[in-house]
């Protein structure tokens, strides 16, 4: 249940960021607009603890899509798990 | 017969050094530099030594009050979004050409140019300025930096009177700069002042740094700097200035204008709204020091300001 309702919760913010920032405004942009400083702290969090292509292999691309993907991400992965373990979701 | 009484300076011909040997020792001591120079600073050096830069006289009317950061400092703590949001994008930046590089001076002017650094390091009145660096972040730098005013510069180009802003626009380079691949950022970077700012005589056009031509890291082969503004409003690596009657939107006005607007002035009352303005760390020391009201130029560039009280001068 809780599981079902966090999957939900991800899926509604989701749907409402895409209806109000546009489809294709990005999440990085969308976390600029936020806090301008939040990239450059995980990028040199990132490329501290990992190393710098790590930031340009997976950080980039995810921070150039649009912004109401990874939320979606979230909630279907969400779903996916509820539906595995059915009664315990 | 004449006679000949030596000079103070001078010494017997049998003490002089055979010409043969001091040029191979030039010429050794010269590879042995090299080799040794290209293995400490990489490329930074290697580029800065095929640049030249005719040595400039200190303007010692801007006093810094402070030690001079040491160059490393200067040079691999940088914030250049361009090459990456991080601090250490020193190395990333060497990958830039710095030669040839020209910068476009145009919109609002009686005649448009297009200028060679080469040519403005030639003909432009060098003079090395110590100014101190106050950066939005609360940390500071103080750096020699060789350059030219900027109004010496519009003054060749003739700006119209309808002209009221000065907007600069950073190089957009794909190939060499990985930042741009952040494509959420609204490159290319654009920065602007009021052309009565531009022609304040803070207001300096950068060529050089520590008596060497400016590394990219830095902004070279050509950046802008006002000293009493948060550094984010000096334009790095500049291909263009324009002359307009439009105030120019900046790169981080764009972003976020609530927290990074047109004016930018130093301000330690004023704090950003996530963190005090009140002091500054100083970078290579240990020390944390207050900070003043515009960066301490306020007998400079008080009066710029004066009338402009419902602007927010100070983000």
């Amino acid at each position: 249940m809780v599981l079902r309702l966090l999957a939900l919760l991800f899926a509604s913010a989701a749907l409402l960021m895409g209806l109000a920032l546009g489809w294709g405004w990005p999440l990085g942009a969308t976390i600029s607009r936020v806090n301008p400083t939040a990239i450059p702290t995980l990028q040199n969090l990132l490329s501290g603890v990992l190393w710098q292509q790590a930031w340009n292999a997976l950080a980039t691309p995810m921070l150039d899509s649009p912004a109401w993907l990874a939320p979606a991400m979230i909630a279907l992965i969400l779903f996916g798990v509820a539906a595995m373990r059915p009664g315990k979701g | 017969m004449p006679i000949r009484i030596p000079r103070g300076w001078e010494i017997p011909e049998s003490q002089v050094t055979p010409e043969h040997l001091v040029f191979n020792r030039r010429k050794a001591l010269g590879v042995g530099a090299g080799l040794v120079g290209a293995a400490v600073a990489g490329p930074a050096l290697a580029q800065g030594a095929a640049r030249a830069l005719p040595p400039a006289m200190r303007n010692t009317r801007f006093a810094p009050g402070r030690d001079i950061t040491s160059e490393r400092d200067a040079t691999t703590y940088n914030n250049f979004y361009e090459f990456g949001a991080d601090k250490g994008i020193s190395r990333t930046a060497q990958r830039m050409p710095l030669t040839p590089w020209t910068v476009k001076v145009e919109g609002m002017v009686e005649t448009p140019r297009e200028f060679g650094v080469e040519d403005l390091i030639r003909t432009m009145p060098l003079e090395e300025r110590v100014y101190r660096l106050r950066c939005v972040e609360a940390w500071s730098m103080v750096i020699p930096w060789t350059g030219f005013p900027l109004s010496v510069l519009l003054a060749q180009v003739k700006p119209l009177a309808s002209a009221k802003y000065v907007r600069f626009e950073t190089a957009t380079l794909p190939a060499v700069m990985p930042g741009l691949r952040q494509a959420w950022y609204p490159w290319p970077y654009i920065e602007g002042c009021t052309i009565e700012e531009a022609g304040n005589e803070l207001s300096f056009m950068v060529v050089g740094a520590y008596g060497k031509p400016l590394g990219a890291q830095n902004g070279g082969p050509i950046r802008f700097h006002q000293p009493w503004k948060y550094g984010f409003k000096a334009g790095k690596s500049l291909v263009k200035i324009s002359l307009t009657d439009q105030r120019p939107v900046s790169f981080w006005e764009t972003i976020q204008a609530s927290e990074y607007g047109f004016w930018a002035n130093v301000n330690p009352e004023v704090a950003h709204p996530r963190w005090s303005q009140a002091n500054e760390r100083v970078i290579g020391t240990n020390q944390r020091v207050p900070t003043q009201l515009f960066n301490g130029y306020g007998d400079f560039v008080a009066s710029l300001y004066t009338g402009l009280q419902n602007e927010r001068l100070w983000a």
